[in-house]
């Protein structure tokens, strides 16, 4: 197991944004959470990168704990994720944005030289290379969406964490999106979870999905496994009337 | 009673020191821009309330809401020329903070050149209220009573404007949060002008109120900058009411402290509380580690 | 990421500041030595504040304090350090001072940075202030001292460094690290930069050479007195300097310091209150409507001339 999240929980001034949640990804697996709004997704994200601290329980990486580390410690040991509301770096270029990533990721390259020709390489995967040197601000949310995956691999991570990269985006932008998905999975020989409410991207593209409700993990499995259950059809369509 | 005494001198250097702060604090809460400037607008007020004393004959008690209205026109033309182009731009609130950070600093050293080579830089003072008035065992200057109640009934009339009306209320959404403020339809751009205008008015006010007993400058901006500061990280950034209480607390601390060491170490002592306090409690003394973010 | 750095801008630099020094040392008139050391050492400062507050955005509203720090730690030591160990030492002492006070406020975000440099220049220069008055010095004054052409060399040597340690960081990790802070610090820390200790390094880089500098500006006054060491002033020219010639590259501050050291040639003498509110005007005019400065807009015409 790659990530082991332990019985954890969140709370903020006293309300619980995640309870007692707990799940384990294997190595290579592109793993799902699924759950409506507030129901505490972006929160156990957040946890893992090290941008909010467990109230209790225990988050693993590789067998040891990584609870309490700064966010740049944890993403040196090789977990990277994505902004659900994208925070690229503004003022710079989408090379530059990558590239820095490059430097001060997991990879920890010490020439700034390679690691713009590195980034381009990785713009060119994400199909980005066609805006390498325009800045980040100028593009559009889409390119944004891509071009915050594409700094997270830059980090050469093991494990990707993906917060929702596929919402706002057109039917055909999402079919686009999974097949980069897909790509990339295979081309970096990574570890994905990803935080989602497109049901149906995510049927496609996750070996497993857990489904939170109200901050609880209420069901995991197979993707067909848990549109079959009763408990998280009712959560996510509500009790017939 | 030599403490008595020493109680009525806190208190008056206090509510004053009060009144400063929850000017600046307001302009933080609500905009997150820190008004290096707001000094220099307690020295205008000082000069404005001294020429319409010394050349119209104005009461100064009569001249201070007067010169407050003024001193809340120039926030506001500030606000239309200077800050609303920033405001406007809401991505990049980072580069917002240094930027109006650098706007007001530039400000506040146009203002007190200016006022330099208008007024000239030699101080100045007037003679008003000028007897010793006994209340029990202590006595003050008539002027420094003044300025004391005048501070406090405006420090609480604030303190009631935001607690009772509507704007105030939307002043206090913007303060917790902009966006859900937004939502439930709270103009932000109109809550800044409002700001805007009673943050620099009650710094204009502050200099009418300090002119009553001090001598004007035109360099005198700054030390009260200082002071303002102290108070708000004292009483928690965004705090009104922590202000009030931080400013009185300054008060006190300044004068028993002035009162042991000698008046040769009060700079040292401000800064000191000022540095101490950053360092080891950067979120006020009444504040939550949520509120240092 | 400023494009790698370029060895024929390098060695021009370098060219051109020896031509200028021999230029300087050998024709010159005393005033214009005078000018010079000058302008050297305004270079050096507005080049080490944007060390930190143009690549991170972290303002430092008294970096004045390094400077008085500095010229205090010299003048105190004078003739019982050899001048380069006195310098060493003001340098060394206003680097330490940066990290001691930055270690705690740099933890927290928010504008506790900002208020911490305001109170510091302050509540250093009262200290100091009362320290002189307890030792009866009211202004020190300083005999047999380096000569006007030495104090010049020295300026220009730390002119030189002040911008090379701008340029080459600019092209480094460091500076990458650094402009990540500036665009969005939690974004940065994410993608794996230890953004605490570069603010940190940044902070400590960027007092080094102003320590320095206070200690060798003493030299040429020939005398210390700390309210004028420590004058907020001087922290607000280093800014304006700054921000007016751009914040971007290496070559800003050098446009900016040229740019208000000559202008203040012209209206210090006669009317320092005019060239302070000029000064005070220039810096708001220019943080509104040119935010990348003289260096900026001139990339961008330099830019779509060639395109």
């Amino acid at each position: 197991m790659i990530l082991e999240v332990d019985h954890v929980t969140k709370r903020f001034n006293g309300v619980a944004a995640v309870r007692g949640v707990s799940f384990s990804v294997p190595e290579g697996a592109i793993f799902g959470l699924m759950g409506a709004n507030g129901a505490g997704k972006t929160t156990i994200f957040s946890m893992i990168a090290g941008n909010e601290q467990p109230t209790s329980g225990d988050i693993r990486f590789q067998g040891s704990s990584i609870q309490g580390l700064r966010p740049w410690r944890i993403s040196r040991l090789g977990i990277a994720r994505t902004f659900q509301i994208v925070r690229p770096f503004p003022a710079l270029t989408c090379r530059e944005n990558v590239a820095l990533a490059v430097l001060y990721g997991a990879g920890q390259d010490s020439s700034p030289a390679r690691a713009m020709r590195v980034a381009g390489e990785i713009l060119n995967e994400v199909k980005l290379a066609t805006v390498a040197d325009e800045e980040a601000r100028r593009l559009t949310l889409v390119s944004r969406k891509r071009l915050e995956i594409a700094r997270a691999l830059g980090a050469r991570p093991k494990l990707l964490l993906l917060d929702e990269v596929l919402a706002g985006l057109t039917p055909m932008e999402v079919e686009a999106a999974v097949e980069l998905l897909r790509h990339i999975h295979r081309r970096y020989q990574l570890t994905i979870v990803m935080v989602e409410h497109v049901l149906r991207a995510l049927m496609r593209l996750c070996t497993e999905i857990a489904v939170l409700d109200h901050g609880e993990k209420i069901a995991e499995g197979s993707p067909q496994a848990v549109s079959a259950d009763p408990v998280v059809v009712k959560a996510y369509f509500g009790a017939p009337q | 009673m030599l403490s008595f005494q020493l109680l009525i001198a806190a208190l008056a250097t206090g509510s004053v020191y009060a009144l400063i702060a929850v000017g600046l604090n307001l302009i933080y809460g609500t905009m997150r821009l820190l008004n290096v400037a707001h000094g220099d607008l307690v020295m205008l007020g000082a000069y404005a309330t001294y020429w319409s004393f010394s050349l119209l004959h104005v009461d100064p008690l009569i001249a201070v809401p007067f010169v407050g209205l003024l001193a809340a026109g120039i926030g506001a033309a500030a606000y239309f020329f200077l800050f609303q182009h920033f405001l406007r731009t809401g991505s990049l609130t980072d580069r917002i903070e240094a930027n109006s950070l650098l706007v007001f600093f530039g400000l506040s050293i146009a203002i007190e050149n200016l006022a330099s080579l208008a007024f000239s830089g030699n101080p100045q003072a007037y003679e008003y209220l000028d007897r010793v008035i006994r209340i029990g065992s202590a006595s003050i200057v008539g002027n420094r009573l003044a300025a004391l109640i005048i501070a406090l009934c405006t420090c609480i009339g604030v303190l009631l404007f935001f607690r009772l009306t509507t704007l105030g209320l939307a002043v206090r959404a913007i303060i917790q949060s902009r966006d859900a403020a937004e939502i439930v339809g709270v103009s932000a751009r109109k809550t800044y002008l409002l700001t805007f205008c009673i943050g620099f008015g009650l710094a204009g006010m502050t200099g009418a109120v300090v002119s009553l007993y001090s001598q004007i400058w035109p360099f005198m901006g700054f030390s009260y900058t200082i002071v303002g500061f102290v108070i708000i990280i004292l009483g928690g950034l965004g705090n009104i009411v922590g202000s009030i209480v931080g400013g009185l607390l300054l008060g006190v601390l300044e004068t028993f402290g002035v009162a042991a060491v000698g008046a040769n170490y009060r700079s040292i002592l401000i800064y000191g509380v000022f540095i101490a306090i950053i360092i080891i409690r950067p979120q006020g003394l009444f504040g939550t580690k949520s509120t240092a973010r | 990421m400023r494009p790698l750095h370029d060895v024929r801008i390098i060695i021009a630099a370098l060219v051109t500041t020896a031509a200028v020094v021999v230029g300087v040392l050998f024709f010159a008139s005393d005033y214009f030595i005078d000018f010079a050391t000058s302008l050297a050492m305004w270079i050096a400062l507005s080049e080490s504040w944007t060390l930190l507050s143009g690549m991170t955005g972290y303002v430092s509203l008294g970096h004045v304090v390094f400077f008085g720090l500095g010229g205090y730690l010299t003048v105190l030591t004078f003739g019982m350090l050899p001048i380069w160990a006195a310098l060493a030492l003001s340098g060394a002492c206003a680097t330490g001072l940066a990290v001691l006070v930055g270690f705690p406020c740099f933890r927290v975000r928010g504008p506790y940075f900002v208020i911490l440099t305001f109170g510091l220049s302050e509540f250093v220069k009262y200290i100091v202030v009362n320290v002189e008055a307890r030792a009866s010095k009211f202004g020190r004054l300083i005999f047999g001292g380096p000569d006007p052409n030495e104090v010049f060399l020295i300026m220009v040597g730390l002119a030189v460094a002040a911008f090379f340690l701008s340029y080459f960081i600019r092209r480094s990790r460091l500076g990458a690290g650094l402009r990540g802070i500036r665009e969005d610090e939690i974004a940065a820390e994410t993608t794996g930069v230890p953004v605490a200790r570069l603010k940190l390094i940044a902070f400590g880089l960027s007092a080094l050479i102003p320590g320095i500098a206070g200690g060798a500006f003493l030299f040429r006054s020939g005398y210390f007195e700390p309210i004028q060491a420590f004058n907020p002033s001087i922290s607000f020219s280093m800014i304006t300097m700054a921000v007016i010639g751009g914040t971007d590259d290496a070559y800003g501050p050098l446009i900016g310091a040229v740019a208000l050291v000559t202008l203040s040639e012209l209206l210090w003498a006669n009317a320092p209150e005019i060239y302070m509110t000029v000064l005070g005007l220039l810096l708001v005019v220019f943080v509104i409507w040119v935010p990348d400065g003289i260096e900026g807009r001139l990339r961008n015409w330099w830019k779509t001339q060639r395109a």
